[in-house]
C-alpha cells in the first residue's frame, strides 16, 4: 500500500539536511584533529632539528675544506709512494717471503694433523691408565702395560709437538717480516680510509638532514614526508631519532611525588618536549659557539668556491681586566675567561655570520635561544653523570610549574614583571573567541606551585639538601649562595625570633639582654634608639619599627589621628617599663691602680682581636672610604679626602654598607673580600655581625665597658661576645679608648611627657582595654579602682621577679615554686606600689606595647619569659594559598587603579616619605614587579614591611607591624628564596641528602656554627676570606702583601692536623699556642656539644677535601700510569726521547684538571699564572703541572684521616735514641724559634736563670717608648725585673717581611759580671704540646712540606724533597725519612716525659751573628 | 579605546552599574523577579505580542552585550562552564515567550469561540523515514556542535583536585546550584534531604493531584491560571533564578557580588544572624530565655514556642485559611486528602521565599532552633 504523501516529511529536504550536517561533522572532526595537532611544542622540536641539520651541514663544509681535501690528497700520495716503494725495492724480498710463507703454511698443516690425532689418542690412553691404576694398583701388570703405552705415546706427542711448533714459529716470523715490509703501505691505507670515512660520514649526515634545512629532498620536498611522518595515527611508525620526528618527551620520576586525592604519586615531567636540547651537551652555548667558530673557515671557503667573498672571524674580545686580545678564531678555547656579556656578544656575532651564510644559500636560519639550548650548567644538572641527573630528579623538582603541560602558559611559566607578562601574553596566549583560554592570573590563582623565577630557583635545593649549609661550591663556581645567605640572614638578624621555622628551632635570641638595661643605658638613649635605631647607628641590625609609612604623619586617619605622638608615647611607655623592671646590676670593679690609657687602648683594640667581629669607621673609615673613592671614582687623594671630610657620620656608614664587602660576603662570596696582592685594589670588609663601634662612647659608660670587656657574661649570660682574657689593664685601656668614640650629634632626649602625651597614653590604654571589656570598667581599671591595675601589674611581673629574688637561694638549694611565687609577688608588689598612678598606667602600656611589637622575641625582657613568637609561623609559608596573602591594593584586581595612581602605588617607598626614602636604595619598580606571586609578596614585604597598608584605613593596632630592616635588594631576594623553600618537599628519602652517614652532615652543622660564632671572622677555614685579614697587610717593596705570619692561623686540613681529644678540650679551655701573635683566640662559652660539632666539622672537612682530591686525581693518575707504561713499552725510542704525557691537555681529563687547578690556586698551593696556558711559557708548563700533581697527591694523603681519630699512645724510645734525637733536635736549630717546655718559676738570680724564667711575648711601640711584654705583662724601657734592667726592645722586619722581636736586658751573669742578654720572642709554638696536640702523621708531613700545608708559614723547609740537611753526616746515619722519624720520635718522647730543653742563652753581642744565621738559613 | 569604553569612564554609566549591582543584591533581585513573573502572568497577552516582546528581547540583548564591556561581567559570563547558563537565560526567555504567545492566541480564540490553533493537527508520522532519519540528522548535528564547542570553549583550568583544599567559592554543578542556595537559608537536613526529597515526591504526585484535563494537548493559560502560575513560580523563580544566583552572583566566601563587581576575596561582609527566640523573648517581651522545664515540656521547647507555634500554625491552619480565602472551589473538586497533600506541598514550597525574606529583612537564622535535637527550621 503506498504511503500517503502528506504524512511524509519532505525526503529531499531531509536528504539535504543530512548532507549538510554530515559535511559539518566532517569539517568539525578535521578541525578537532588540526587543533589537537597544532601545538606550539612542535615548532620548538622543528627548531631543534633545523639546528642539528645546520650543524651537520657545517661539519660537512668543514670536511670538504681545501685543507682537508689536500690532506686527503697528500695521504693518497703517500699511499701511492709507499706502494711504489714496496713495488720497487721490496718486490723481490716480498716475493721470497711470500713463497716461504706458503711453504711454511704447508709444512705446518702437515705437522699439525698427526699431532692433533696423537694428542687425542694420548688422552684416551691416559684415561685407561688412570682407571687401571685405581683398579689394580701400580704394581699390577695390566697397569704397567698401560703405563708403558702411555709413556711411549707421550714421547710421540712431544716429538710431534716440537715439529708443529717449529713451523708455527716459522710462520709467525715470516708473517711479521712481511708485515714489517708492508707497514708503510698499511699505515697510509689506514689514514686514507680514515679521512675518507670522516668526509663520507659528514656528507651522509648532511644529506640525511638536508631536507630539514632546505625543505627539499625526498619526494620532492621533506615537508610532505615530515607531515606524513608526524600525522596523527601515523606518528608512531617512524623510528625514534628520525630527524624532524615530533614526539612528546616525558620523564617518569618515581622519587618526585605529587599529591593527588588522598594519595601520592610519581611525577611525570614533560618539559623536555619543548626544552628538547636541554641535556644535549652539543647545545650548550659554549659548544655551539665552538662549533660555529670552527665552521667559519669552511663557510668562507664554500663561499669562495661559489665565487663570493669569504668571511673572516669576528673581532676577538679582550681578556677581562687586561688589554690582551684573545686569539682570533680560537676565542672559544678561552670561553670561561670571558664575561657573560662578552660571551653573549661574541656568540651573537658568530650566529649572525653563520645565519648570513645559511640565508644566502637558501637554507633556514638558526634561532638559538631557549628552549632550543642545553641547560646552562650541565656539569651540575641534567646530564647522566652530573650530581642531579634529569632522569632521576626531573625538572619541576627545582623549577616547579605544571609538569604535565606542554603549553607555555599552562605549564605555569612565571612572568617576572608586568612588562614581561605583557610580552609573553602576546607571544604565548592561545585565544579562543578572542579571549585567552588561560591567563597568567588564572595560573597564579589556581596552580599551587607556579614556576620559580630564575633568582629563586635555589629554593628548590632545600628539598633534598634539608640543611642547606651543605650545598657548597662546585669547583670554583658557587652554587646555593642565595638560599644559604637567606637561611643565614634568617637566623643572624633574628627573623627566626619572631617567625617560627621548624627546621631552625633552638636558634638564639639576637638582641642584647635587657634584664639590667638601667645599668647600661640612659632612658634618653633607649627612647631615641628604639624610635629610630638607624639614626644613632645606621649599620645596626636592630630593625626600625616606628616612623614607617603607616605611622608617619601622612598616614593619619580617623582612628589614628596623630601617629607620631602615638608611637612616641608608645616608645616612652616601653622605656618606662624596661627601666621600671630592670634588675640591679653592679659592674665588675676595676682595680684602683689600673688607669685606662686611650692610646694604648687603641693599639690593643687594633691588635688584640676586636676587629674580628666589630668594625670601627672612626678608626678606619677615612682610609677605607678615601681609598674606595680613589679607586672607584678615580678621584685624586686630596679630593677624596675632602669628600670624606664632607660626609656626615651617617653618610659614611651608609657608604660603607653600600660599597664594602659584608660579613656574609666573606664566606658566601669570598672573591669580593679576598685580598689579591696583584689586584690594584681590594674593597674593605665592613661587618655588621657585631655592632659598629664608632659612636659607642656616647652610648655606654667607661665602667660598664670595663666590666663587659673583662667578662661579657657578667652582664649578659647568653651573650655571643667571647672573652679575650684581657687583663684589667688591657680592659681599662680598651674601655678608655672606646669611651673616646663619641657621636654627640645624636641627641639623647626622652620624649616629653606633656599633657598631650599623657592623654595619648591614656587613649592607648583605653583602646587596649576597651577591646576586651566595657568602657566603664576600662576607665575603672585606669583609675586603679579596687587595685585592679596594681594587681594586674603584679601578676605580670610575679614570675620574673620571683625568679630574680630567689636566684641566690636557688644556687644552693631547691626553691619551691610556691616560695618563688611568694617572693615574686612580694617583690612585684613592692615595685608597683612605688609607682605613681600615672606611671602605673604607663608601665602597663609599655608592657602591652612590648607584647604588641614583639620586642621580647629578640631581647630578654623581664615579664616576657613565657611568651611565644609574635610573628606568623613560616614553616610552610610557600605552601600557603596565594589567596591567603593580602596584597591589599596591590592585588592584581586593582592593577588598573595602580596604573592610574602611579604616584601612590608606583614605589616601594612613597616619595613623600622622605625619611624612609633616604634609607632605601630602592626607589621605584614596585609597579612593575609586584606581580601576584609569593616571591613578589615576600620581597616587597621585606623591602617595605608596611607596603600592604598603603591607602588602607586601619585602627592603630590592626596596622602591619613588621619592622623595617632596610634590607638591600640582594638580601631581600635571598630571604625570599629561603622563604620560598619552605614548602613540603615531596621527594622520597632516596633523593634527600643523607646527613647521618656522610661528611656533609657535620660539615653543614659546623659551617653554621662557625658562622654564628664568627670563627670565619679570623680563620680561613674553607675558602672564606676572614674579615680580620684586611688588617694584616704590610708593605713589601711597592706593593702590599698579606702578612700570613702574624694573622690568625689558616685552618685548612686542621682536622687532619690536631688530635681530636685535645682539640675538643682546647675549644672549651682556650690557651695561647702561638706566642708571637698579638691577636688572641677568644674564649667562647661553648657547650660540649658545640665543641664536638666543631671537632667533627674539621675532621669531616679534611676527609671531604681528601675525597674530592682523590676523585679528581684518580683518572689523572690512571692516565699518567698508563701512558708511562705505554711509553716504556714502545720500542725504537728511548724514554728520554719521548716527552712526558701531557695529562692536563687531555680532553677526557678536562674536568679533573680544572678542579685540581682551581683547588690548588685557591689553596695557594700553586700560582694561577704558572698553570695558565695563556700566561705561562709552554716549556715550563709540564714542570708546573708535575708539581701540581705531586702537591695535590701529598695533600690528599695528608688529609686522609678518620674521625674519630685517636693518636695511639707514644711508645717511648730507648734512651740512646732519645739522646740521639736530642742532639739532632739541637743541631737542627729548632729552638731558634720554638720553645720546648714551660718556663721555670722565678725569681731569676742571674742571666742564665733569667732566660729560663722570662719569656718575651712581644714589643709594642718603638725607641724609647717601646713596651716589652714579658710573661704577658708590659714593661717600659728601663724597668727592672729581678735585678735585670730592660735596655731596649724592638721589632725589626727583615727582608722577607718577618718580624724579629727582641729585648735586651742587662743583669748579673753567672760569673758575677754584668752582661747583656738577649730575649727573642718565640716565633713558633711550644713543642712540648706536640705530643698531645698533633697527629704524628701530620707532623711528619709538616717537616716535609710546611709551605704546602700552611702557605706563608715561617717554618723553613728543612727537608727539601725529603733530603735531610744532615745527609751523609756520620753522626746521623740513615735517610731523610729516618731523620724525620728521629725528630718526630724525639718530640713525642719529650712531650710524654714533659721534657724541658734549656734555652740557649744569647748574648747581646751575638745578635748580628744570630741575624746572619737566620738569613743564611733562608 | 572604543565608544563603550569611553562611556564606561563617565559617571553616569558607573551610576547605572552601581544601580544594577544594587538591584542584583539577593533580596531585591528575588523579589523583583517574583514580581516580574506575576506581572508577566498578568499581562501575558500584551507582553507576548511580537511588537512588545521583540523590542523587550532586543533591549535585553543590547543590555547584555553592553554589559560585556565590563571586565568583571565579561569574566563571569565567558567562563567556559558558565556559558551554558548564559544560554539558559536566553532559552528560558524564548520558551516562556513561545508558550505564552501560543497560550495568548488560544485564549483569545477561545473567547471568540474560534477553533484552537492545535485543532485538527495530525502530527502522526512514520517511524521510518521520518522519525529515525530526523533523529540521525539531529545526532550528527549535535555531535558536530559539541565538537566545535569543545574546541572553542576548552575545559576551564582550575586547581588540582585536593580534598584538603576546597576551592573558593566551592560551587555545585550548575543544575544543583538552586539546592546549594537553599543551604544558605536552611539546615542541611532540610535543604539537602527533606526539600529535594519533597521536590521529587511533589513532581511524582502531580498526576494524582491534578486530574484536570484542561490544557492537555494545547496551549492555554486562562484555563489553568493557578496550576501554571504555581509551577512556573517553583521552576522559574525557585529553581532558575537560584541557579542564576549561584552561577553569576555568588563569589568567593559565598558572598553576593553584583554582576559588575570584582570578586574581592578579602571583602568583609556583615552577617550577624538573630534567632526567633531572641526576637520574641528578649526583643518583644524583654525577659530572659526560658530555661526551666514546665511539667513534661523541656525548657528548650518552651524557648522555641514562638517559632513552633507559627510553624505548626502555618501547616495546620494554613490549608484552612487558604481554603477559606482562595480554594473553596478547588477543595470541593479535590476532596480532603488530595487538597491536604497539595496544600502541604504548596506551603513547603512557599516556606523557601518566606525564609529568604525573613533572612534578608530580620537576619533571621532559625524560626525554630532546637539545636538540642538538631532540628532547625
Amino acid at each position: 500500500m503506498p504511503i500517503p504523501e502528506e504524512r511524509l516529511h519532505n525526503r529531499d529536504r531531509l536528504n539535504r539536511w543530512f548532507a549538510v550536517s554530515s559535511i559539518l561533522m566532517t569539517v568539525s572532526l578535521f578541525w578537532m584533529i588540526e587543533v589537537d595537532y597544532a601545538r606550539p611544542w612542535r615548532d620548538f622540536q622543528d627548531r631543534y632539528a633545523v639546528t642539528k641539520a645546520a650543524v651537520a651541514h657545517l661539519d660537512y663544509l668543514n670536511a670538504i675544506r681545501d685543507e682537508k681535501v689536500s690532506e686527503l690528497k697528500e695521504a693518497e700520495q703517500r699511499l701511492a709512494d709507499a706502494r711504489d716503494y714496496l713495488e720497487k725495492t721490496g718486490a723481490v724480498e716480498r716475493e721470497r717471503l711470500s713463497t716461504e710463507l706458503a711453504h711454511a703454511e704447508l709444512e705446518f698443516r702437515k705437522a699439525d694433523a698427526p699431532f692433533s690425532k696423537a694428542f687425542q689418542v694420548l688422552e684416551v690412553t691416559k684415561d685407561t691408565y688412570e682407571k687401571r691404576l685405581g683398579e689394580f694398583g701400580p704394581e699390577h701388570a695390566i697397569t704397567r702395560a698401560a703405563h708403558e703405552q702411555f709413556q711411549s705415546e707421550e714421547d710421540e706427542v712431544e716429538r710431534l709437538k716440537k715439529d708443529k711448533e717449529h713451523w708455527e714459529d716459522e710462520k709467525r716470523s715470516l708473517t711479521n717480516r712481511l708485515r714489517d715490509l708492508e707497514k708503510g703501505v698499511r699505515a697510509a691505507e689506514k689514514r686514507v680510509a680514515e679521512l675518507k670515512q670522516t668526509a663520507e660520514a659528514a656528507l651522509q649526515k648532511d644529506q640525511q638532514f638536508r631536507g630539514v634545512l632546505t625543505d627539499e629532498g625526498l619526494l620532492g620536498g621533506l615537508p610532505v614526508v615530515k607531515t606524513v611522518m608526524n600525522m596523527p595515527l601515523l606518528d608512531f611508525a617512524a623510528p625514534k631519532n628520525t630527524p624532524a620526528r615530533h614526539q612528546v618527551n616525558q620523564l617518569v620520576l618515581p622519587d618526585v611525588r605529587q599529591r593527588l586525592n588522598y594519595l601520592e604519586s610519581y611525577t611525570t615531567d614533560r618539559c623536555t618536549t619543548c626544552h628538547v636540547a636541554i641535556a644535549d651537551p652539543e647545545f650548550s652555548k659554549e659548544e655551539l659557539a665552538r662549533k660555529l667558530e670552527r665552521s667559519l673557515p669552511g663557510i668562507s671557503e664554500a663561499l669562495q668556491r661559489s665565487g663570493q667573498a669569504g668571511i673572516s672571524p669576528p673581532a676577538p674580545p679582550m681578556v677581562a681586566g687586561t688589554n690582551v686580545a684573545l686569539p682570533a678564531g680560537r676565542v672559544t678555547d678561552h670561553w670561561t675567561e670571558l664575561s657573560r656579556e662578552q660571551q653573549n656578544a661574541y656568540f651573537d656575532e658568530l650566529l649572525s655570520l653563520v645565519n648570513g651564510y645559511l640565508k644566502s644559500t637558501g637554507r633556514k636560519t638558526l634561532d638559538l635561544r631557549q628552549p632550543v639550548l642545553a641547560h646552562p650548567d650541565l656539569e651540575l644538572y641534567v646530564t647522566v653523570d652530573s650530581p642531579h641527573p634529569m632522569a632521576k630528579i626531573g625538572c619541576t623538582v627545582c623549577h616547579e610549574g605544571n609538569p604535565q603541560e606542554t603549553d607555555f602558559v599552562q605549564a605555569a611559566h612565571s612572568p617576572p614583571t608586568h612588562a614581561v607578562q605583557k610580552k609573553w601574553e602576546e607571544e604565548y596566549y592561545l585565544h579562543e573567541l578572542g579571549v585567552p583560554n588561560v591567563t597568567f592570573e588564572t595560573i597564579a590563582h589556581y596552580w599551587d606551585r607556579p614556576m620559580r623565577l630564575p633568582q629563586h630557583t635555589e629554593a628548590g635545593c632545600a628539598k633534598c639538601h634539608t640543611q642547606v649549609a651543605d650545598i657548597s661550591r662546585f669547583e670554583s663556581e658557587r652554587v646555593g649562595t642565595r638560599i644559604n645567605l637567606g637561611q643565614h640572614l634568617f637566623r643572624e638578624i633574628g627573623c627566626i625570633n619572631c617567625h617560627n621555622v621548624d627546621s631552625l628551632k633552638g636558634s638564639r635570641r639576637v638582641g642584647p639582654d635587657l634584664t639590667s638595661v638601667a645599668a647600661k643605658l640612659k632612658p634618653g638613649f633607649v627612647q631615641q634608639w628604639a624610635y629610630f635605631p638607624q639614626k644613632f647607628r645606621p649599620t645596626t641590625r636592630m630593625p626600625h619599627f616606628f616612623g614607617q609609612e603607616n605611622s608617619l604623619p601622612e598616614s593619619r586617619n580617623q582612628f589614628d589621628p596623630d601617629p607620631v605622638l602615638r608611637t612616641q608615647t608608645e616608645v616612652a611607655a616601653i622605656s618606662k617599663y624596661l627601666f621600671t623592671v630592670s634588675a640591679s646590676w653592679a659592674p665588675l670593679k676595676k682595680p684602683d691602680d689600673v688607669q685606662g690609657d686611650a692610646e694604648r687602648g687603641r693599639e690593643l683594640f687594633r691588635s688584640v682581636g676586636c676587629l674580628g667581629c666589630h668594625s670601627n669607621l672612626a678608626e678606619f673609615g677615612e682610609e677605607w672610604i678615601t681609598r674606595d673613592l680613589i679607586h672607584g671614582e678615580k678621584l685624586d687623594k686630596e679630593t677624596a679626602t675632602h669628600r670624606y671630610k664632607g660626609m656626615t657620620t651617617e653618610q659614611r656608614e651608609r657608604y660603607a654598607m653600600e660599597h664594602f664587602a659584608t660579613q656574609a660576603d666573606t664566606f658566601f662570596r669570598p672573591e669580593k673580600a679576598k685580598f689579591d696582592p696583584d689586584a690594584p685594589y681590594t674593597a674593605a670588609t665592613f661587618s655588621r655581625f657585631a655592632p659598629e663601634l664608632s659612636g659607642v662612647g656616647s652610648k655606654v659608660s667607661f665602667e660598664w665597658l670595663y666590666s663587659w670587656l673583662i667578662e661579657p657574661t657578667h652582664y649578659s649570660p647568653d651573650t655571643k661576645m667571647p672573652s679575650l682574657r684581657l687583663t684589667p689593664g688591657e680592659a681599662a685601656d680598651i674601655a678608655a679608648f672606646l669611651t673616646t668614640l663619641k657621636r654627640d650629634e645624636f641627641v639623647q632626649r626622652e620624649f616629653e611627657m606633656n599633657k598631650a602625651a599623657w592623654d595619648m597614653a591614656d587613649g592607648i590604654m583605653f583602646t587596649l582595654l576597651s577591646a576586651q571589656r566595657s568602657e566603664k570598667s576600662s576607665q575603672a581599671m585606669m583609675r586603679d579602682e579596687g587595685d585592679e591595675l596594681t594587681q594586674t601589674l603584679v601578676r605580670l611581673l610575679t614570675d620574673s621577679l620571683g625568679e630574680r629574688a630567689t636566684k641566690d637561694a636557688s644556687a644552693t638549694r631547691f626553691v619551691t615554686p610556691a616560695e618563688k611565687r611568694q617572693a615574686g609577688e612580694q617583690a612585684a608588689y613592692d615595685l608597683v606600689r612605688g609607682l605613681s598612678p600615672e606611671d602605673k598606667k604607663l608601665v602597663y602600656v609599655g608592657n602591652k606595647m612590648i607584647g604588641h611589637y614583639g620586642c621580647y622575641a629578640c631581647h630578654i625582657i623581664p615579664g616576657f619569659e613565657k611568651t611565644t613568637e609574635p610573628g606568623t609561623d613560616l614553616s610552610a609559608w610557600a605552601e600557603k594559598p596565594i589567596t591567603q596573602l593580602d596584597f591589599a591594593f596591590y592585588d592584581h584586581a586593582f592593577h588598573h587603579m595602580r596604573e592610574e595612581k602611579a604616584d601612590v602605588f608606583g614605589f616601594v617607598y612613597p616619595r613623600d616619605a622622605k625619611e624612609l626614602n633616604h634609607w632605601s636604595p630602592i626607589d621605584d619598580a614596585a609597579k612593575e614587579e609586584i606581580t601576584h606571586t609569593h616571591g613578589a609578596f615576600a620581597k616587597h614585604k621585606m623591602l617595605n614591611p608596611r607596603i600592604w597598608d598603603r591607602e588602607k584605613i586601619k585602627r592603630p593596632y590592626d596596622k602591619l607591624k613588621m619592622p623595617n630592616f632596610y634590607f638591600s635588594e640582594e638580601e631581600a631576594e635571598a630571604l625570599t628564596t629561603y622563604l620560598l623553600s619552605r614548602i613540603p618537599p615531596r621527594v622520597t628519602d632516596s633523593l634527600k641528602v643523607n646527613y647521618q652517614g656522610d661528611e656533609l652532615g657535620p660539615i653543614a652543622k659546623g659551617r653554621n656554627l662557625t658562622r654564628e660564632l664568627n670563627c670565619v671572622g679570623c680563620h680561613q677555614i674553607e675558602d672564606n676570606a676572614p674579615m680580620v685579614q684586611q688588617y694584616f697587610r704590610r708593605q713589601q717593596g711597592d706593593r702590599q702583601v698579606f702578612d700570613q705570619t702574624n694573622a690568625p692561623p689558616l685552618l685548612w686540613g686542621e682536622g687532619a692536623k690536631v688530635q681530636h681529644q685535645w682539640f675538643h678540650h682546647f675549644l672549651q679551655q682556650v690557651e695561647p699556642l702561638r706566642p708571637w701573635l698579638s691577636i688572641r683566640m677568644p674564649s667562647f662559652h661553648l657547650t660540649g656539644d658545640e665543641a664536638t660539632t666543631l671537632v667533627e666539622y674539621f675532621a669531616a672537612l679534611s676527609r671531604h677535601d681528601s675525597d674530592k682530591l682523590a676523585g679528581a686525581l684518580a683518572p689523572v693518575e690512571a692516565f699518567v700510569k698508563e701512558s708511562t707504561a705505554a711509553g716504556a713499552n714502545s720500542t725504537g725510542k728511548t724514554q728520554s726521547e719521548k716527552s712526558p704525557p701531557k695529562w692536563y691537555e687531555q680532553d677526557t681529563l678536562r674536568e679533573s684538571t680544572a678542579f685540581l687547578r682551581n683547588w690548588a690556586v685557591e689553596r695557594s698551593v700553586m700560582r694561577k699564572a704558572d698553570l695558565d696556558p695563556l700566561t705561562a711559557s709552554p716549556d715550563r708548563l709540564p714542570a708546573a703541572y708535575d708539581k701540581l700533581l705531586k702537591r695535590t697527591r701529598f695533600l690528599r694523603d695528608l688529609y686522609d684521616v678518620d674521625y674519630p681519630f685517636i693518636e695511639p699512645p707514644t711508645p717511648l724510645s730507648s734512651p740512646e735514641r732519645h739522646a740521639l734525637g736530642t742532639r739532632f733536635f739541637n743541631d737542627m736549630g729548632c729552638l731558634k724559634c720554638h720553645v720546648l717546655g714551660r718556663m721555670l718559676p722565678g725569681p731569676a738570680k742571674n742571666t742564665d736563670e733569667f732566660v729560663q724564667v722570662y719569656r718575651l711575648d712581644g714589643v709594642r711601640g718603638d725607641g724609647e717608648q717601646a713596651v716589652a711584654l714579658i710573661n704577658e705583662k708590659p714593661y717600659p724601657i728601663g724597668s727592672i725585673i729581678d735585678g735585670h734592667k730592660l735596655v731596649s726592645a724592638s721589632n725589626t722586619y727583615n727582608a722577607s717581611g718577618d718580624v724579629d722581636t727582641k729585648a735586651i736586658f742587662e743583669g748579673p751573669g753567672a760569673a758575677g759580671a754584668t752582661e747583656r742578654v738577649l730575649l727573642v720572642a718565640a716565633s713558633a709554638p711550644n713543642l712540648s704540646l706536640t705530643q698531645q696536640r698533633l697527629r704524628r702523621g701530620w707532623v711528619y708531613g709538616w717537616m716535609l712540606e710546611p709551605q704546602l700545608i700552611q702557605p706563608g708559614t715561617k717554618m723553613p723547609q728543612n727537608f727539601v724533597d725529603g733530603v735531610s740537611p744532615y745527609a751523609g753526616d756520620e753522626r746521623y746515619p740513615g735517610t731523610g725519612v729516618e731523620h724525620i722519624n728521629l725528630l718526630v720520635d724525639f718530640l713525642y718522647d719529650a712531650g710524654a716525659k714533659s721534657d724541658r730543653m734549656p734555652l740557649p742563652k744569647l748574648m747581646a753581642a751575638e745578635e748580628s751573628e744570630f741575624g746572619e744565621e737566620e738569613e743564611f738559613e733562608e | 579605546m572604543n565608544g563603550m569604553g569611553l562611556l564606561a569612564e563617565g559617571g553616569m554609566l558607573e551610576g547605572i552599574k552601581h544601580a544594577i549591582n544594587t538591584v542584583c543584591q539577593p533580596a531585591p533581585f528575588f523579589i523583583l523577579s517574583s514580581l516580574a513573573l506575576f506581572a508577566f502572568l498578568y499581562g501575558y497577552r500584551t507582553l507576548t505580542q511580537p511588537k512588545v516582546a521583540g523590542p523587550l528581547a532586543a533591549a535585553f540583548v543590547v543590555f547584555f552585550l553592553a554589559s560585556c564591556f565590563d571586565p568583571n561581567f565579561l569574566l563571569i559570563v565567558k567562563k567556559p562552564d558558565n556559558v551554558p547558563i548564559v544560554m539558559m537565560i536566553f532559552f528560558i526567555g524564548f520558551f516562556f515567550w513561545l508558550a505564552f504567545r501560543q497560550a495568548a492566541v488560544n485564549d483569545e480564540r477561545m473567547e471568540k469561540g474560534e477553533p484552537l490553533m492545535e485543532a485538527g493537527a495530525d502530527d502522526k508520522v512514520l517511524v521510518w523515514p521520518d522519525l529515525v532519519y530526523t533523529e540521525l540528522i539531529s545526532l550528527v548535528l549535535c555531535t558536530a556542535f559539541l565538537t566545535v564547542w569543545a574546541i572553542v570553549l576548552r575545559a576551564p583550568l582550575e586547581q588540582p583536585a585536593d580534598p584538603n583544599v576546597a576551592p573558593n567559592p566551592a560551587k555545585a554543578p550548575w543544575y544543583f546550584l538552586g539546592l546549594q542556595e537553599m543551604l544558605v537559608y536552611f539546615d542541611p537536613w532540610l535543604a539537602g534531604v527533606v526539600l529535594p526529597g519533597l521536590i521529587i515526591v511533589g513532581l511524582i504526585a502531580i498526576p494524582y493531584i491534578d486530574k484536570n484535563p484542561k490544557g492537555n494537548g494545547y496551549y492555554t493559560f486562562k484555563e489553568r491560571p493557578f496550576a501554571i502560575s504555581m509551577f512556573l513560580y517553583g521552576f522559574g523563580i525557585l529553581w532558575v533564578v537560584l541557579i542564576i544566583f549561584g552561577t553569576f552572583l555568588r563569589g568567593p566566601n559565598w558572598n553576593f557580588f553584583g554582576p559588575y563587581e570584582f570578586w574581592d576575596l578579602h571583602r568583609p561582609m556583615a552577617l550577624l544572624n538573630t534567632e526567633m527566640h531572641d526576637l520574641f523573648w528578649i526583643g518583644m517581651l524583654g525577659r530572659a530565655l526560658p530555661t526551666e522545664s514546665a511539667a513534661f515540656v523541656p525548657g528548650y521547647l518552651i524557648r522555641e514556642l514562638p517559632g513552633i507555634i507559627p510553624l505548626v500554625g502555618y501547616f495546620v491552619v494554613g490549608p484552612l485559611v487558604l481554603r477559606a480565602l482562595f480554594f473553596r472551589k478547588l477543595y470541593n473538586q479535590m476532596g480532603f486528602a488530595r487538597y491536604s497533600v497539595m496544600a502541604t506541598l504548596l506551603l513547603v514550597m512557599l516556606l523557601m521565599p518566606i525564609k529568604m525574606v525573613l533572612r534578608w529583612s530580620l537576619n533571621l537564622h532559625y524560626i525554630v532552633g532546637i539545636t538540642e535535637w538538631f532540628f532547625n527550621v
